[in-house]
């Protein structure tokens, strides 16, 4: 292969080099071939992972390798993920019927809701909820509603009723509305769940600041059943 | 500095293990003016059809692996000249400096991709532990296709064993490869070649490419493909046309086994040809025959899992005609069209495509049949693609949104044929 000597290959050459280290930088190369030289591979998938958060690589580890089982260990995650059950599967394991590890956990679980067309849409989706406790309204100025506040969540383009309460209530700046409802139908890990207070006038709709849901824990952690925990990452009896 | 080391070594041996594939020792099938690029992805190909028999047969990676050790050294010793690569050598060198440079983004990101973690990798895993097939029956998602996580795992496990991301080394150089290929018989300046290798490179590879999802290796496949078809179009031989079509039916069967949606592009590429390129009756023949086979070996399996193939895609057919939903359909047309447009802006390959095809119709009066295969593919292709989204999903704009951009940067690799059709041609050379 020769290269003719010429002005036009010369700025092909100058593009070329270029190019090369566009692509170098887009890519962050000179950074991670620091990066591998100065952190061993463990500290990497850490550092990628996580201990305890991420996919909770560390943790998982550490537990496996602590406590050896003949069962894959049943994981739940506070967080909305794919299962980090994936960073210590083995295949040729069953996994155990109980849950035994519980990632990210969240003793108080609530849910924020922002406002769009008239509705009351989740910011986030949550899952291992067993019930609403509160329906949480704050306003901006006082307003007197009486009208039937609907929950409900889309799935499959069908409308799926989780609660419903009729209120009659005036608001100062917040209400506080007790439910004490056992429902898991707030779980999902992609429906869109709404909030809809039936027939509101959009001079009251204005004044609501948000709405939120103080809801239920599914599962209660106690001491004695720890076995190994970091953080809120914790391997249970 | 010792995984540096690794890496490089690891580099050698899937290259050694994928050019020493069954390729070289069947006379019959060789073209005598493919280059060594060429002849590297053949091997590939040949390569992954090997190792799906072999999965096929429920042998476990182990047996799997020392097969295929032997199989490369049986063609070393059948076949062992000493091939002369002198000319090629700068295009070698320049191939394994950016397989290393990815491979360094590879070994300090690491992170695997949303549904690697969901599935892929559990199948992965399945084959690391020593696990045939058969196992997989008893994992999520036990008929998506296991191909892309066949070849991750055995090179996960051999030589060094190291970490799983030494498999997906593998994915680095079948990526790069299909680049190569396809622009490397261009009989161009080596510079502009060189440019354009690169330039391919810089607007198609980012991380998430070998964050162990499978549509790189779909994109190579295509890409790899639409180098043979447009050598269909080429080439006045008959036997090597019969060789080229050989080798597309080799990836329509390596295809559809690392993701279902490559079936169907291989598919409408196949039928493509079949409608356009001017090559014989019975060549055209073998080419429907041999496609209907890979369908029919790959509903076969589905049967063997016992899956509802409707099911487990989430289409639901025969509810969508009991709520057939006029207005509903159109909104989504509506999202479908959107993201589509928004995401060939993402896509430079498009962005370069469009302009070109449309030079090419309007400057080249000649009426290449070329031509008219790029231009139905590229239409069955998008139809195919607005179809599977519309009526495919529950919830059309979280899976446009999450999934089209995959899906059509998969086929990109078609879209730089008219690249090839120009450079190739005097009329824009000039």
């Amino acid at each position: 292969m020769h290269f003719k000597k010429n002005i036009f290959n010369n700025n092909l050459f100058i593009l070329m080099i270029f190019l090369f280290f566009v692509f170098m930088q887009k890519n962050h190369i000179f950074k991670k071939l620091y990066d591998l030289g100065s952190f061993t591979l463990s500290d990497r998938l850490i550092n990628v992972y996580g201990y305890c958060g991420k996919s909770s690589y560390g943790f998982l580890n550490d537990v496996k390798k602590k406590y050896v089982s003949n069962k894959n260990p049943n994981i739940i995650d506070y967080q909305i993920r794919p299962s980090s059950s994936w960073t210590t599967f083995d295949t040729t394991k069953d996994t155990a019927d109980k849950i035994n590890i519980i990632l990210n956990y969240e003793k108080k679980l609530s849910l924020d809701f922002r406002k769009e067309n008239n509705l009351f849409i989740n910011k986030k989706n949550i899952e291992h909820v067993s019930g609403v406790e509160a329906i949480y309204i704050n306003v901006n100025q006082p307003i007197q509603i009486n009208n039937l506040i609907q929950i409900y969540k889309v799935k499959t383009n069908k409308k799926i009723l989780i609660l419903e309460k009729m209120i009659n209530e005036t608001i100062k700046d917040q209400l506080v509305i007790n439910l004490n409802y056992d429902t898991d139908l707030i779980n999902d890990r992609w429906a869109k769940i709404f909030i809809n207070i039936i027939d509101l006038e959009d001079k009251y709709f204005e004044k609501i600041d948000n709405v939120n849901l103080k809801l239920k824990n599914k599962y209660q952690i106690n001491k004695k059943d720890i076995i190994f925990n970091k953080g809120n990452c914790y391997y249970i009896r | 500095m010792k995984e540096l080391l690794l890496i490089l070594l690891q580099i050698g041996f899937i290259t050694f293990l994928f050019n020493y594939s069954f390729y070289s020792v069947v006379d019959r099938w060789k073209v005598k003016y493919l280059n060594v690029f060429e002849i590297f992805s053949i091997n590939i190909i040949f390569f992954i059809n090997i190792l799906l028999f072999l999965s096929l047969m429920n042998l476990n990676i182990n047996s799997i692996f020392f097969t295929m050790l032997l199989i490369s050294f049986f063609c070393i010793f059948r076949n062992y000249k000493k091939t002369n690569i002198k000319k090629d050598i700068y295009y070698i060198f320049f191939f394994i400096v950016i397989t290393f440079l990815i491979s360094i983004d590879l070994a300090s990101t690491l992170n695997l991709g949303w549904d690697v973690k969901y599935f892929y990798y559990q199948k992965t895993l399945n084959f690391y532990q020593n696990n045939s097939l058969s196992n997989l029956a008893n994992l999520i998602i036990p008929d998506y296709p296991h191909v892309g996580a066949l070849v991750w795992s055995l090179f996960w496990k051999y030589p060094f064993n190291y970490s799983e991301y030494f498999g997906r080394i593998a994915y680095i150089l079948i990526y790069l490869s299909s680049i190569f290929t396809f622009f490397y018989s261009l009989k161009i300046k080596h510079l502009i070649k060189i440019t354009l290798i690169f330039l391919t490179i810089i607007v198609t590879y980012n991380y998430s490419l070998i964050s162990g999802l499978q549509e790189v290796l779909v994109f190579s496949l295509v890409l790899i493909a639409s180098k043979f078809a447009y050598y269909l179009f080429t080439e006045k031989n008959d036997t090597n046309k019969l060789n080229f079509i050989y080798f597309i039916l080799l990836i329509t069967n390596a295809a559809c086994w690392v993701k279902n949606e490559a079936l169907i592009f291989l598919m409408i590429l196949n039928f493509s040809l079949i409608v356009f390129c001017q090559i014989d009756n019975q060549l055209k023949l073998k080419l429907f025959f041999g496609s209907m086979i890979i369908v029919a070996a790959r509903l076969i399996f589905f049967i063997f899992f016992d899956t509802n193939f409707v099911d487990s895609q989430g289409f639901n057919s025969s509810e969508i005609l009991v709520n057939f939903n006029f207005s509903k359909i159109i909104n989504d047309l509506k999202i479908i069209l959107f993201y589509y447009f928004v995401y060939l802006t993402q896509l430079p390959i498009y962005l370069i495509f469009i302009p070109l095809i449309i030079s090419i119709f309007i400057y080249e009066k000649k009426n290449y049949q070329i031509k008219k295969f790029i231009l139905l593919f590229t239409i069955l292709n998008f139809l195919f693609l607005i179809v599977a989204f519309l009526f495919a999903f529950e919830d059309v704009m979280w899976q446009v949104r999450s999934g089209l951009k995959r899906f059509m940067f998969e086929t990109t690799g078609f879209y730089l044929l008219p690249i090839l059709h120009m450079l190739s041609n005097k009329k824009f050379k000039k």
